[in-house]
């Protein structure tokens, strides 16, 4: 028993840095969406400030379609790309041209996010940007095209940073999966003549929904809540046309001084990402058996 | 004979499209940074007047220039990421191993509070974090950069350490106990040489989360002289927004840190970068 004791003593410096800075956090996001912090002392207001958000905020509407717009576009783009890529590599006999351009892809990604954007936000400088200077090349007018500037091509814009949006961590956990494609099943697909796109569709997809599905669920999870470019290039505007829900709640946290509702909106946000997860993994279980 | 690969520079007739496909791809990834390369060689001068061609001279000072602001932002990257990087090691490996060797009740349960925490959403935590680190004084110290993370980053250390630990032969603890070594001297002197390749990888996985993360720093720094390089890019991308060449020029002096360092230690960044793959 006095032996036991010992153990516990050895897991106290895990359990001294989570329970108060990792548990109780989230217990006081949750305490606190129930609170309004508009006045001199908060005040509790039960279920009212998750009404506001869903029903009565302006801003929700375009920031919920802005977030599924760009959630769906960068999910099937990102790993549509990226199953190509790895592919086009997987196909290559040489190791010398495999190796290169797993190494290309992956320092390209090594760039700090912020510094991709920040050189994309000079890409789309109407004036002086490389993309209305290249458009103007091909003879398009683009006087009009403020790309960031404008509520109708902001969307656009955030959307288009990152092109050809190849990842290179996801381009080699598929081509890894691509790699661990057993040996005879390859002879095999060989013996029947299946070749070409048929035998990615047939074959090689099927067979690397594993890393897929991991791909996904992750980068899912890692997308519905994001803000970094509204809070690096647009601050969710011109008007709401870039927000989304955790530009909201970071608003509302950090220029409006509402912590009570910024809590209600990431709580929201919170059970959505849980929720979907846990479906993503009953249902994507599901599928590979 | 037929399917085994040999380490060979030729290419195959049928492959030409493929590699140009490739070099295509790549060079579309590549090319915001060889116009920002060029652009960053230029004065105001030639900014206005030839952007889009290569033009002599060359203003290499923009680098120095933009160098002499950038240092500090990226030494203090290095230091919030690399005392977190050690701190995440040391508490994970040790708690995993506590978790992995040690006999004592309740251990699952323990186990499970703690893992748990991986399917917390973390957006959650944003706002009472600053909450709580605004009353204890910590908000715009270093301390903010590096405890939330540490806090944080070893929930998945330790279900990688233990996962690993828990993978080793038993023989290898066994012959230590018969030896006289203690619980200490196991992990001292057989857990932690064995586990020096997944130490390393999760090392890189928190330097990377630290290095590139925006949000906290921004609500949870405000001297100029505490910033890591992800808000420090942004306060020198406002002070040099019309020295244009300096402005590209420190944007490619900020993407350089972490290619550095990938290409001491290539392989333990692909272990890191894909562990995507073990994470969920």
């Amino acid at each position: 028993m006095k032996k036991q004791l010992i153990y516990y003593f050895c897991l106290l410096p895990t359990f001294i840095l989570l329970i108060p800075l990792f548990y109780y956090p989230f217990f006081l996001a949750i305490k606190n969406s129930f609170f309004s912090f508009s006045g001199l002392t908060p005040k509790f207001v039960g279920l009212q400030q998750f009404y506001v958000f869903l029903f009565e905020d302006p801003q929700t509407i375009p920031a919920v379609k802005n977030i599924i717009i760009m959630t769906t576009f960068g999910l099937l783009v990102g790993i549509g790309i990226a199953f190509i890529v790895a592919e086009l590599i997987f196909s290559l006999k040489s190791t010398f041209w495999q190796h290169f351009f797993e190494t290309g892809f992956l320092i390209s990604s090594l760039v700090p996010g912020v510094v991709t954007m920040l050189i994309w936000s000079q890409l789309f400088n109407p004036a002086y940007g490389f993309i209305n200077n290249f458009l103007k090349v091909l003879g398009i007018n683009t006087s009009n095209i403020l790309w960031l500037g404008s509520p109708k091509t902001a969307l656009l814009s955030l959307i288009i940073i990152g092109f050809p949006w190849i990842g290179g961590p996801t381009v080699l956990i598929i081509l890894a999966g691509l790699q661990n494609i057993p040996k005879d099943l390859i002879d095999y697909a060989k013996l029947e003549g299946l070749k070409g796109i048929k035998k990615i569709f047939i074959m090689d997809f099927p067979l690397v929904t594993g890393q897929i599905r991991v791909i996904f669920l992750t980068a899912l999870s890692a997308m519905i809540p994001a803000f970094t470019m509204q809070l690096v290039l647009t601050g969710g505007g011109p008007g709401y046309s870039t927000s989304t829900p955790g530009w909201q709640m970071f608003q509302a946290a950090f220029s409006f001084d509402e912590f009570g509702y910024a809590s209600a909106i990431g709580v929201f946000i919170g059970i959505v990402i849980l929720v979907i997860t846990l479906i993503g993994f009953r249902y994507l279980k599901i599928v590979k058996v | 004979m037929k399917n085994k690969k040999t380490f060979s520079i030729l290419i195959h007739e049928k492959q030409v499209l493929n590699i140009f496909i490739l070099f295509f791809l790549l060079f579309l990834v590549v090319l915001p940074f060889l116009i920002t390369f060029n652009l960053s060689l230029k004065n105001n001068f030639q900014f206005y007047n030839e952007r889009w061609t290569i033009s002599p001279p060359f203003h290499v000072e923009n680098y120095f220039f933009a160098s002499s602001i950038l240092w500090l932002y990226i030494l203090n990257s290095l230091i919030y990421a690399g005392i977190t990087a050690l701190g995440v090691a040391i508490i994970s490996s040790w708690s995993g191993f506590v978790f992995s060797q040690g006999k004592f009740k309740g251990k699952n349960i323990l186990f499970w509070i703690v893992i748990s925490g991986l399917m917390l959403p973390g957006i959650m935590l944003l706002i009472p974090q600053f909450i709580i680190y605004k009353d204890l004084g910590f908000l715009n110290t270093r301390i903010v950069m590096i405890l939330p993370y540490i806090v944080g980053g070893q929930i998945f250390g330790i279900l990688l350490f233990r996962n690993f630990f828990d993978s080793l032969s038993d023989e290898f603890f066994e012959a230590a106990k018969i030896d006289g070594a203690n619980f200490f001297q196991m992990y001292y002197k057989i857990a932690l040489p064995l586990s020096k390749p997944i130490t390393t990888t999760l090392m890189i996985i928190t330097l990377l989360g630290v290095w590139g993360d925006v949000i906290w720093p921004s609500v949870s720094l405000t001297s100029n002289n505490l910033f890591p390089l992800a808000t420090g890019i942004l306060s020198f991308n406002q002070g040099y927004g019309s020295a244009w060449g300096v402005l590209f020029a420190g944007y490619i002096v900020s993407s350089i840190p972490l290619i550095i360092i990938f290409v001491f230690a290539s392989k333990y960044f692909v272990a890191g970068l894909t562990s995507g793959a073990f994470k969920l």
